[in-house]
């Protein structure tokens, strides 16, 4: 167990750079040692906790280039650095991408909406409490995880694809970005990757110590969002215990293209697993299935095949099919 | 196993009881029993609290040591739960809307119901002070604080009233005991307003009587020939026999002694024997100690009525409606009274929905370490159709000089057990069997059609 210092950082060496090329700069002189900071929300709570203790400490906000919202092929494309609330407000993400606007309005609370940024949402760490508060775990590097007990409070833990670890992905953003076919553009050295937001993401059997791809020296840069789905059928929920600043118990995120018949459809779910758990044998039900109750029961229970629930979670596999009804039929227009 | 302690002084606040303690936990326990019996005894649930509620100089408690001869227990020294209960009922239309009680619409299902919360809300035996000086104005010295109820303002009025003096001529100072404070009772226990209230009506009596015995030695006569008003005191039937307040203070410095501070009553508190020494001399000085009579203790009530709408598919609830009204006496600020009783209530909702202490129950450590983990309520988790009501009873507490009870924590319990009664109400008795009601609990609850939670020792 650290010592329980609490609220004063350790110091670091601070950069500010105004570049992407400058900041790439930073990141491949430093490698590990450095730390992305962009709203801070993440990072200062590892910092102030002195649980991470960064030799330099690299802060995006002053990139312009990272900041913004345009159009791009016939999509958008988003700077990493832009804020949730700008995400959530602008028209042009309302208009064409209402489910990632929806998404990135019911992230935590007014204020960190307003410091937070899209990239840092996608890009947070996991929220288990025994993993923030500092305890040595599987994700920490260690080799035991004390979410996964007889006795552990694992009320908010993983149901789907655990592997050692039990934490979820913490973000709502996330999930929409994957129903949107989203994809995230990083950086690293002089070389550009362009890779699918699914992607982007990865659970604890294939790295434990991380949420996404991103590795020392990489920077995500943008995300891209191309024009398929642009004006579908959207419906994102969020379920939490108070209605402001709080992570999801459980969130949806889906895009269903067509009227009476479904052709095609994007459905995900993120408080169930280390990485948003995009439902695909649920897409693939719903290709030329009517919407309506029936279509939505079967797809319920499609839908949690396979969860493994621990102790203090077993709701979540209800509360995930009952998104999955209301996401096909569109909320609370029939009931079951 | 040997173990030693060492206080350790850090920068962060020690670990104590929040708002009511004992007070919200027994709303949030007895006020669904009382549903669930009126529910057995085909009662109406204002009906059954009206039938149990306290009145008067109720007694109750256990028989106190020190109690008077042919009085077995303790007593209130007021109760007005059940006029609570009617303007509640009224206002909030309750036999209309309790008609709605589980009333299904799609996934959301209504709950309608009504609670009362109880607090200690005053203490006796702290001290007012005050300095009328040479410029005309009166200095009030109040020891307690600002904890945004305005009550260190409040309670200073009593003083100006006594003495009829104008408010734009009083200063109220506070804040810092370098500059002379009164002795006074914690800010806790609600008891802040009942406690100030009397010290500052001695202390304003203490004040008056000095300016008449001042005119009685300087214009003859005896002190009770004089009485005060217009920023004087003057002679009864010849007003124009007076000396202004500005006069008297010179005069009471000049003549010094009890006049101005170097002479103190005896049975002040040593901490205002203390200020009112470094005051002397500075014009003509109110102290006293509230020795009023009190028989009984004080407590303030709260009937609370609440609507909620309960998604029970998904187990996510919000309140639609809630009014509560209060028996606390005298409402001296309006403004204030009206943030105490909603502020008290969405703390309450907050217990009920959401906050919590987690300990991991095999190593024991803290887990819910910030607020996000904690989850108290926040204003977005109040966003009602019809803003929050509030209204009070208006009757007077007969041990008050002013009529004033005080308010605060009895809230809580009214906001709390409203909250987990109508919850209740909406999706039944046998499902909520603990708080903080998590959406799973009712969800869950609702498809098993009973309690499907395991009983826990401790929070999640």
């Amino acid at each position: 167990m650290p010592a329980a210092i609490r609220d004063v950082m350790p110091a670091f060496e601070l950069f500010q750079p105004t570049s992407v090329a400058d900041t790439l700069g930073l990141l491949d002189r430093y490698g590990a040692d450095a730390w992305v900071m962009a709203g801070g929300l993440d990072t200062f709570d590892w910092l102030k906790d002195r649980i991470r203790k960064p030799r330099y400490v690299v802060d995006l906000s002053s990139v312009a280039e990272l900041k913004g919202i345009k159009e791009a092929n016939g999509g958008l494309e988003i700077g990493a650095t832009t804020t949730l609330t700008e995400v959530a407000t602008h028209p042009m993400v309302k208009e064409r991408f209402g489910l990632l606007a929806e998404a990135a309005g019911l992230v935590a609370s007014p204020q960190i909406r307003n410091q937070g940024t899209l990239g840092g949402n996608v890009a947070q760490d996991a929220r288990c409490w025994y993993f923030r508060a500092g305890w040595p775990c599987y994700r920490a590097g260690g080799n035991i995880c004390y979410a996964d007990t007889p006795t552990s409070l694992n009320r908010e833990h993983a149901i789907f694809d655990a592997d050692r670890c039990v934490a979820v992905n913490p973000s709502d953003t996330a999930p929409a970005l994957i129903a949107l076919d989203a994809q995230m553009v990083v950086h690293s050295g002089g070389s550009e990757r362009v890779v699918p937001a699914q992607e982007f993401f990865v659970g604890p059997g294939v790295d434990i110590t991380n949420l996404t791809i991103l590795q020392p020296g990489d920077l995500l840069t943008a995300i891209r969002i191309p024009g398929t789905w642009a004006g579908k059928t959207f419906y994102f929920e969020k379920v939490r215990d108070r209605q402001v600043w709080d992570f999801a118990l459980v969130n949806i995120a889906s895009a269903i293209d067509g009227a009476g018949t479904i052709s095609d459809a994007r459905m995900v779910v993120n408080g169930v697993a280390a990485h948003p758990y995009r439902l695909e044998a649920v897409e693939a039900f719903l290709r030329g299935k009517a919407r309506n109750q029936q279509t939505a029961d079967q797809a319920a229970e499609l839908a949690v095949r396979g969860a493994s629930p621990l102790r203090h979670n077993g709701y979540k596999v209800p509360l995930m099919q009952a998104l999955v009804k209301r996401a096909i039929r569109g909320g609370d227009e029939w009931t079951s | 196993m040997r173990f030693r302690g060492i206080s350790v002084a850090t920068n962060t606040p020690p670990g104590t009881s929040q708002r009511a303690p004992g007070g919200l936990q027994a709303s949030v326990m007895f006020e669904p029993m009382i549903d669930e019996a009126a529910s057995k005894l085909n009662l109406d649930r204002v009906a059954i609290r009206k039938l149990n509620g306290p009145e008067g100089q109720a007694q109750f408690g256990l028989v106190p040591v020190d109690a008077p001869a042919g009085r077995p227990r303790n007593k209130l020294t007021s109760c007005f739960v059940k006029e609570a209960l009617d303007k509640g009922a009224a206002l909030f239309n309750w036999e209309e809307r309790k008609q709605r009680s589980g009333q299904r619409r799609g996934n959301k299902v209504t709950g309608v119901a009504v609670a009362t919360g109880s607090y200690t809300a005053g203490s006796i035996g702290v001290d007012g002070l005050c300095v009328l000086k040479p410029d005309g104005k009166l200095y009030i010295h109040q020891g307690i604080g600002n904890l945004g109820t305005h009550s260190v303002i409040d309670t200073a009025r009593v003083i100006a009233e006594q003495v009829d003096m104008p408010w734009d001529k009083c200063e109220v100072i506070w804040g810092d005991t370098s500059k002379g404070v009164a002795w006074s009772s914690v800010q806790a226990g609600s008891q802040t307003t009942y406690a100030h209230t009397r010290a500052n009506y001695a202390a304003g009596q203490a004040l008056k009587r000095t300016l008449q015995e001042l005119a009685a030695q300087d214009l003859g006569g005896s002190p009770d020939d004089y009485d005060v008003g217009n920023e004087r005191v003057f002679r009864k039937g010849n007003p124009g026999r007076a000396i202004t307040f500005a006069k008297a203070a010179e005069r009471a410095v000049q003549l010094g002694g009890k006049f101005d501070g170097h002479e103190l009553p005896k049975e002040i508190n040593a901490m205002t024997r203390a200020s009112a020494t470094s005051l002397a001399g500075l014009g003509l000085m109110g102290v006293a100690r509230d020795n009023l009579p009190r028989d009984g203790s004080t407590y303030s009530f709260q009937a609370a009525f609440i609507e909620v709408e309960v998604d029970v598919e998904t187990g996510v609830y919000r309140i639609v409606d809630y009014l509560a009204v209060a028996d606390v006496g005298t409402v001296m600020n309006p403004r204030s009274l009206g943030a105490q009783i909603h502020g008290g209530a969405v703390q309450g909702f907050g217990h009920v929905r959401s906050q919590k202490l987690a300990y991991d129950p095999h190593y024991g450590a803290a887990l819910a370490n910030r607020l996000h983990h904690n989850k108290p309520p926040t204003i977005l988790d109040i966003q009602y159709e019809t803003p929050m009501r509030w209204a009070a009873v208006e009757l007077p507490d007969p041990t008050n000089p002013i009529g004033a009870k005080g308010i605060g924590e009895p809230a809580i319990g009214a906001g709390a057990g409203a909250l987990i009664c109508a919850l209740a109400d909406a999706v039944g008795h046998d499902k909520l069997r603990r708080t903080p009601v998590h959406p799973e609990q009712i969800m869950m609850s609702v498809a098993a059609g009973g309690p499907a939670y395991e009983t826990l020792t401790a929070f999640i």
